[in-house]
């Protein structure tokens, strides 16, 4: 029989039932006519026609189940069973459908974030794994390489190993919309870039050869979302202009959707010949592009078909030796050659993710083991109910498959549920994102294979202890069950370790969430090395960017800031090449200390500020030793610095640094004054050494603005972008937020962290508890006899409310002890990469401990209160 | 051919049997059994209806519904060829295995 026929016959199933009744009541008449023929009475022969016919409802359910239709007939009425059974017991469908969702919702959204950053990070790129990043490095252990534009072309000439090479940088860069200046994200990138990576252009076309002499090739391509937000997808964008920094760039071909660069989770607004820098960049004096060692570019290469990705680091560490004897006045540099996807996997992003990814892990199992205890309870409280339908002819495949459907179907909606849920944490999770001054992707893609796995993992599972019931009531001494009421031991243990696995998860999961929370707090709390954020407002002002000098006294800084420290409510402001704790850090300076010979492989490599007049006074920095900067300091003074305590202790341990020399970059400086320690580039570090320069002696012309007032800092928003604007139009003044705020951003990873943890440990928590009251109340109303004789025996309710409440403890004790271990475990890990290793681990665990304990006792305590309350005479009748 | 079991087998090689002189509708099978074994056999309505199901579905038997001679609305079975020829196998196979019984409770 064909499909067609099966189908017909399913919407015949009435039909169906119909026939079977027809053709089983016409066997009864005949067979009544027979008897009668031969003597009975009308009566007697339907008595004894009907006595020997049997029971007609359990030949025809198994008539039925040798139908045609066979399992499609009966799946169809299971599942209606299903959810007939589902409505009648709402607070069980709603806790198991909601808890399947969050559990496959949670999992398919951390791992469709995992797929976008580590995975899969470069979206449209054809075999990401032949793909490798290149590029110098001073030392091996230095996490980022870089190269310079000839060391780039060396390379791209002379390697054999590769099919192609690309470099590429990302900037910010200032787009002209109207009368105000956009900054917008742009990547410079050589010809090949988009050949290397695999990527075609979804609407006109890529860069080609001879679109890599510098400075003629005012040529872009746009990122997908960019296109979309500022040409509303407009096909006919092609040949048209975009003014970038001030120079018109025609517009020849649109990114693909989902390709944001080749960075994870970046959605660059466009790309750029990188021969074009010298006249976007207005850096032609500095010769950028020409400069051998300029490190400031990003390599990637494809590797040619055979060749290994050793044999490809072996010729590029050859190239560099020879690159050295070619150029011996070249800075000393080594090459590192790695795996492309695990080269972009190198930012603070996948930290946030790891803890997701846990934290989803252990909120799955909960939902595992919860929705485990729940089916469990429910058979088991359908024990009855099933032997019933047992005894009146449905066989035991029957049963057993309609207690799988119930799993099945709860599971088919949780999955649904789960899908609505991943959906948003996709779009919420970036929102975390959304204080990084970079343009992410605002949506990440679904991944059906981690909806698919999800639900696979969690339907399993209910499948298989939806089968422990099932089972149980389908051996033939289950009519017992009927006499009896009694849950075996077995089940009973059973669910006894799905609560106590479920308590030692919630706790882990628990400790995590308020040993977060805890730690942002402390973080708060630490000594940063200034004062007052939040009075402190900062922006930044590109220079470069509008080819516009910055000691320029018509618009250069000094103008600027006269004008700002005139606006009332200023108390002051200044100017510095950064502020504390940003994303992209500080600039750093190769360091000598005569006199001080480093260890093998110690980095002298040092972060390092240039600040205007007032910065420390501005800060509230305090100076320890010496004197600030001041006037003295300028292009024509002696060159100095000030360096911190730290610095002090590492070189100079107990001796006065006042007077002493550091060489920065080959420079001679004099050390003048000496800051407290603080915060410069992370929180959770300890203290590196810090050096601050003087602006007036030199420095980058992107500078960030500080500017101190009374009240609420923010309002003076638009005032300052105002003075800017009146210098120069083409300035971009973007980033204007508090100090605290921008500081806020460093910690981005943290507080994702901390938010999601926090929401999985809550959600974990209220599962938990649920669970802990479903088995307990049943425990309760399983014993309800055994209650009865006991009061009606003259026990006290409050020895019964304690018998009950003892049973439903033990569990989460057991559950309190693996879970310690588990916290443990958990904290030994995140201290010191995610929170402060000062960070009291041993309170997280005994807040949590003593939280799960409250909601035991609690969850015990209302169905013990209940069952003693009943009268033993209800009790005992309760059948 | 998969071992069945016996009584399994023995069922529907009666029923396979009744109909091979004609179609026949449930009752009249039960009949048929029971009377050509002089009432040795009886054939439990709660096993011949769901045999009659299966075989049909596993294409052996074909079903209509007629009209018996005393004017009742009744479902009639016939053999299809699958039938056929799963008598002739079945009724080998039978006497095969009554004969083995035969001999082994003749020598045991």
């Amino acid at each position: 029989m064909g499909l067609f026929a099966r189908v017909f016959n399913l919407a015949r199933d009435r039909a169906m039932g119909r026939e079977i009744d027809e053709e089983l009541a016409f066997h009864l008449e005949q067979a009544t006519d027979d008897l009668r023929a031969v003597g009975h009475t009308t009566t007697e022969a339907r008595a004894i026609a009907r006595k020997r016919f049997g029971n007609p409802t359990r030949i025809r359910e198994r008539t039925r189940d040798q139908n045609v239709l066979g399992w499609l007939d009966s799946l169809k009425q299971d599942v209606g069973y299903a959810l007939r059974g589902l409505r009648r017991a709402p607070g069980f469908a709603l806790v198991a459908i909601l808890s399947l969702g969050v559990g496959i919702g949670a999992s398919a959204s951390a791992y469709s974030w995992l797929v976008a950053v580590v995975v899969d990070p470069v979206p449209h790129a054809a075999a990401p794994h032949r793909l490798m990043s290149f590029g110098m490095v001073q030392s091996q252990d230095q996490s980022i390489s870089s190269l310079s534009y000839p060391r780039f072309q060396y390379f791209r000439e002379h390697a054999r190993t590769v099919q192609g090479a690309a470099a590429y940088a990302l900037r910010q860069f200032s787009v002209r919309t109207g009368a105000d200046a956009e900054p917008s994200w742009g990547l410079y990138v050589t010809a090949d870039f988009f050949r290397v990576l695999g990527v075609p252009a979804a609407l006109g076309r890529t860069f080609v050869a001879g679109e890599d002499v510098p400075r003629s090739s005012p040529v872009v391509v746009l990122g997908d979302g960019f296109w979309r937000r500022r040409f509303g997808a407009d096909p006919g964008v092609i040949g048209r202009t975009l003014r970038v920094n001030g120079h018109d760039l025609t517009v020849i071909g649109v990114a693909p959707r989902g390709f944001g660069g080749p960075m994870p989770l970046l959605d660059v607004d466009f790309y750029t010949p990188v021969e074009m820098e010298p006249v976007l960049g207005n850096e032609e004096g500095l010769g950028r592009l020409e400069h051998r060692d300029a490190f400031w570019l990003m390599g990637i290469a494809r590797l040619a078909d055979g060749v290994s990705r050793e044999a490809a680091a072996a010729e590029f560490a050859e190239l560099t030796e020879r690159f050295r004897s070619e150029f011996p006045n070249a800075a000393p540099r080594s090459v590192r050659v790695e795996e492309f996807t695990s080269a972009v996997q190198q930012t603070e992003t996948p930290l946030v993710l790891r803890i997701l990814l846990a934290a989803t892990a252990l909120v799955l199992l909960i939902v595992v083991a919860n929705v485990a205890g729940l089916l469990l309870a429910r058979g088991s409280a359908r024990m009855r109910e099933l032997a019933i339908r047992r005894a009146v002819g449905a066989s035991r495949g029957r049963v057993v498959r309609q207690l799988l459907t119930e799993s099945l179907v709860l599971a088919v909606l949780g999955g649904a549920v789960g899908l609505a849920i991943a959906s948003y944490m996709n779009r919420w999770l970036p929102s975390l994102l959304s204080t990084l001054p970079v343009p992410l992707t605002t949506a990440i893609r679904f991944d059906w294979r981690a909806v698919a796995a999800a639900a696979c993992l969690t339907t399993a599972s209910a499948l298989l202890v939806g089968l422990v019931p099932a089972l149980r009531v389908s051996r033939p001494a289950a009519v017992d069950a009927l006499r009896s009421r009694g849950d075996g031991g077995r089940t009973g243990w059973l669910r006894g370790s799905l609560v106590a696995a479920q308590v030692a998860l919630s706790l882990v999961a628990a400790a995590g969430a308020i040993t977060f929370s805890r730690a942002l707090g402390d973080v708060r709390d630490l000594p940063l090395g200034f004062r007052d954020p939040e009075q402190v407002l900062v922006f930044d002002v590109d220079y470069d960017v509008a080819q516009l000098d910055s000691q320029d006294p018509t618009v250069g800084v000094e103008r600027l800031l006269e004008r700002m420290r005139a606006l009332p409510g200023v108390e002051a402001a200044t100017v510095a090449e950064a502020a504390p704790l940003g994303l992209f850090g500080y600039d750093t300076y190769d360091t000598r200390v005569p006199g001080y010979e480093p260890r093998d492989g110690e980095g002298m490599i040092f972060a390092t500020n240039g600040v205007g007049t007032g910065y420390f006074e501005l800060m509230r920095t305090r100076v320890t030793r010496g004197r600030a900067f001041d006037a003295r300091d300028d292009a024509r003074g002696e060159p100095v610095v000030m360096v911190n305590e730290a610095f002090v202790r590492r070189f100079w341990p107990g001796a006065d640094p006042i007077g002493r020399e550091v060489h920065l970059a080959g420079r001679t400086h004099t050390v003048v004054g000496v800051t407290e320690d603080g915060k410069y580039e992370s929180y959770l570090a300890p203290t590196p050494p810090f050096i601050w320069r003087p602006l007036a002696q030199g420095g980058s012309s992107n500078l960030t603005f500080h500017v101190r007032a009374q009240g609420d800092p923010r309002r003076l928003i638009p005032a300052l972008r105002q003075i800017v604007r009146d210098a120069n139009p083409d300035l971009p003044f973007t980033g204007a937020m508090t100090l605290d705020e921008f500081i806020q951003s460093s910690l981005f990873a943290q507080r994702a962290g901390a938010s999601v943890l926090a929401a999985l440990g809550g959600f974990a928590l209220l599962l938990t508890a649920i669970g802990l009251y479903g088995t307990i109340a049943l425990l309760v109303t399983q014993r309800q006899v055994e209650i009865g004789v006991r009061m009606a025996l003259g026990a006290t309710t409050a020895r019964v409310v304690r018998t009950t409440l003892r049973d439903g403890v033990r569990f989460t004790l057991a559950g309190l002890v693996f879970g310690t271990l588990g916290a443990v475990a958990l904290l030994r890990v995140l201290s010191g990469t995610l929170v402060p290793a000062t960070s009291g681990g041993a309170a997280s665990i005994a807040g949590a401990v003593a939280t799960l304990l409250a909601v035991a006792a609690l969850a015990a305590f209302v169905p013990a209160r209940r069952a003693a309350r009943v009268s033993p005479l209800v009790a005992m009748r309760a059948d | 051919m998969p071992p069945t079991d016996v009584l399994n087998g023995a069922l529907e090689l009666l029923v396979l049997r009744a109909l091979r002189d004609g179609p026949l509708h449930g009752y009249a099978i039960a009949r048929h059994i029971q009377s050509v074994s002089r009432d040795e056999l009886r054939v439990e309505e709660g096993s011949l209806y769901p045999a009659l199901h299966r075989m049909k579905q596993d294409g052996l038997l074909s079903a209509s519904w007629g009209t018996t001679d005393t004017g009742r609305r009744a479902r009639f079975y016939a053999l299809t060829p699958a039938g056929r020829e799963r008598l002739a196998a079945e009724t080998e196979r039978w006497t095969r295995v009554t004969r083995a019984i035969g001999l082994v409770l003749r020598h045991a």
